[in-house]
């Protein structure tokens, strides 16, 4: 208990810094507004700010980018309350009611409830996170490379599998994403790989250009359809943003209910905001005694998914941060960019630098508190944006791609690269591939190629060593499991139907 | 042809040509000398069965319903997207032989102009304008990264 104090008040002796909650304010700034945004979700939020962050040191980075992270989760249900689109994946569920509540001409009490629910939600996570952090990282440093390497296996394989669309589709995705991580020269021989003769990928694909020509150039290419779209009529005028006794009474429970729930779902490799706030929302429906009134604008049905969902991105950083293992999309972008700065995330990163650990976590608490004033007081400014029609937005959100990927390593190469995988991307898109395997696979190919390589090092090249402890057995149980269990649902669901 | 057709065979070439180019990887000087292979080769491999069960499954579908085939003539968005990517390649080859404050401008305003029409001319200027020259100042005097210079005025 102690410890756990000690580390939370040096992590708010950085988080109160004044640069850095000028960091964390923009962070939950940029967030919400990019969040609000149709068709640009949290990765591509914090994929744009990438290239802000090359210049603010390793804590303010992260800071930042944490702050986007979630003041994107907090801005994608403003406009599935408001024009029933929404901001990304995981605000689907809060079109359900909060649209319906909107027509009902109750946007004031819809756009409260999300954002005291998304605050909820978050602070809870934040301070079960401050209680896991240390103890998960402790466990991970016992580790060996065998283990870890497992660890990694299961995580991708459980992102792949659990992929909505299709399980082979969601393989073939982290099979790409592996190969490209093997392009380059291979560290430990010198021996060149898949470079194709061309000396610009010697050094390897740098993962950010993919994450940018996958999230912002892709993800503008499969918005086309929206560019011909008129300019939006959003409501600008509004009462004071505010909720009933009435309202507050129906919510809070669903809210308690909901938290853990999305917490669990985001620690989970693969799962996400998007199914959290799912789950939560058919939980709430089910043990509801009026279940007929969701869908037609119930508060509960739109705080529950709310809270689940700031809970889910919480938990989605705690196997980031403590074991290097990204479990989404967004996290992956941020380890991309900590790399980058030459911080490894991971158990060691709260021994070798604490003050990054814990002033990132310290300065969640902040950005809940901020991104909540952001979102009910000064909603009503904010919002504005969602009248800013596509046609002038996706142009924009191409040019701050080429800026970010330019300034990566100031090659013109990437550009190329970029261009190719933003092609890549659209592909996947039209074919029904899930693009986060391939993501996390990128991102984490390179250390699971090196643990693989040590552990048959370590065991003079005998394979017995991926199953030779109970962690590993554990593990590649877990792996079967985590693939298994989709095919056998999906089976089921066909025999229930056909 | 479905495109899972398309993409199962894709797979199955990529895993089979990835894996040829893994097991003929110049051997290691140091250590193991197939060292530098063996996680590519388990990867080739993993992606030939990856595309050969999408055909399997695809074709197991295909005796229980019709299937929509891909067509190859360019819907409306296909189009749009073609000339952007075209756009977005010309950008990179011009990046910086013309400096970031013309190639971004000219890329801007022509991207602009496909979705908007050329009657908004004015806000397509003023948007175009105010990205290049934004950005242009944000990262050479705050963020102190100079992008590529305008080759005959040094801007």
């Amino acid at each position: 208990m102690d410890v756990i104090l000690s580390n939370l008040s040096l992590g708010l002796q950085v988080a109160l810094q004044p640069i850095n909650i000028f960091w964390v304010t923009l962070g939950g700034l940029l967030g919400t507004v990019i969040g609000m945004l149709p068709g640009l979700g949290p990765a591509t939020g914090v994929a744009v700010l990438l290239p802000l962050t090359f210049t603010m040191g390793p804590v303010g980075a992260l800071i930042t980018m944490a702050g986007g992270y979630y003041g994107a989760m907090f801005g994608g249900s403003r406009s599935s309350i408001l024009i029933n689109t929404p901001g990304d994946g995981a605000a689907i569920a809060a079109t359900f009611d909060g649209y319906p509540l909107a027509m009902k001409g109750r946007a004031e009490a819809a756009l409260a409830i999300s954002a005291i629910a998304s605050f909820i939600g978050g602070m809870i996570s934040t301070i079960v996170m401050i209680f896991t952090a240390v103890p998960v990282a402790r466990l991970a440093i016992k580790f060996g490379p065998a283990e870890y390497f497992l660890l990694m296996v299961f995580a991708l394989s459980a992102t792949a599998a659990m992929s909505k669309t299709n399980v082979v589709k969601g393989f073939i995705s982290l099979f790409l994403g592996l190969m490209v991580s093997t392009v380059g020269l291979d560290a430990q021989s010198g021996v060149s790989r898949f470079t194709f003769g061309i000396l610009e990928l010697q050094g390897g694909i740098d993962f950010l250009i993919i994450i940018l020509g996958i999230y912002a150039l892709g993800e503008v290419f499969k918005s086309f359809r929206m560019i011909h779209e008129g300019t939006r009529k959003v409501q600008t005028k509004f009462g004071p943003i505010w909720i009933t006794k009435e309202d507050w009474k129906r919510s809070w429970l669903p809210i308690l209910r909901s938290t853990p729930l999305g917490f669990f779902v985001g620690v989970l490799p693969g799962a996400g905001g998007t199914m959290a706030a799912l789950m939560a929302y058919n939980n709430e429906k089910n043990l509801s005694k009026h279940p007929e009134e969701f869908g037609k604008g119930a508060i509960e049905g739109l705080a529950a998914p709310e809270a689940a969902n700031n809970a889910a991105s919480v938990g989605a950083l705690i196997p980031m941060m403590t074991l290097g293992i990204p479990g989404s999309g967004t996290t992956a972008v941020m380890m991309g960019a900590l790399l980058m700065l030459g911080l490894q995330p991971g158990p060691l990163l709260f021994e070798k630098h604490p003050d990054i650990a814990w002033g990132m976590i310290a300065s969640m608490i902040i950005g809940n508190v901020i991104c909540i004033i952001i979102n009910m007081p000064l909603a009503k400014m904010l919002v504005r944006v969602l009248a800013v029609p596509a046609r002038y937005l996706f142009p924009i959100v191409l040019g701050l791609a080429f800026i970010g990927t330019y300034a990566i390593n100031n090659m013109v190469t990437d550009l190329f690269i970029m261009i190719i995988f933003g092609l890549i991307g659209l592909f996947m898109e039209k074919a029904d591939i899930p693009t986060s395997p391939m993501i996390l696979a990128g991102i984490v190919g390179g250390m699971m190629e090196q643990s693989f390589r040590q552990a048959r090092l370590i065991s003079g090249g005998d394979w017995s060593i991926f199953w030779g402890s109970p962690i590993c057995v554990t593990l590649i149980l877990l792996t079967i499991a985590s693939i298994v269990w989709p095919i056998v649902k999906e089976l089921k669901r066909k025999k229930g139907t056909g | 042809m479905t495109i899972n057709t398309i993409t199962g065979i894709l797979s199955f070439l990529i895993g089979i040509g990835y894996s040829y180019m893994a097991w003929t990887l110049p051997r290691a000087t140091v250590g193991n000398p197939i060292a530098p292979s063996v996680f590519p080769l388990m990867l080739g491999l993993g992606m030939t069965i990856m595309g050969i069960l999408l055909l399997i499954q695809e074709k197991a579908w295909l005796l229980k319903k019709e299937r929509k085939s891909v067509s190859l003539t360019l819907t409306q968005y296909g189009k749009s997207i073609a000339t952007v990517t075209f756009l977005c390649i010309l950008y990179a080859f011009f990046f910086e032989r013309l400096g970031y404050l013309l190639s971004t401008f000219l890329f801007l305003s022509s991207v602009l102009s496909l979705f908007n029409g050329k009657e908004r001319w004015k806000s397509i200027l003023g948007v175009s304008i105010g990205f290049s020259v934004g950005v242009y100042a944000l990262f050479g005097e705050v963020l102190n990264i100079q992008l590529p210079r305008m080759p005959f005025l040094g801007l």
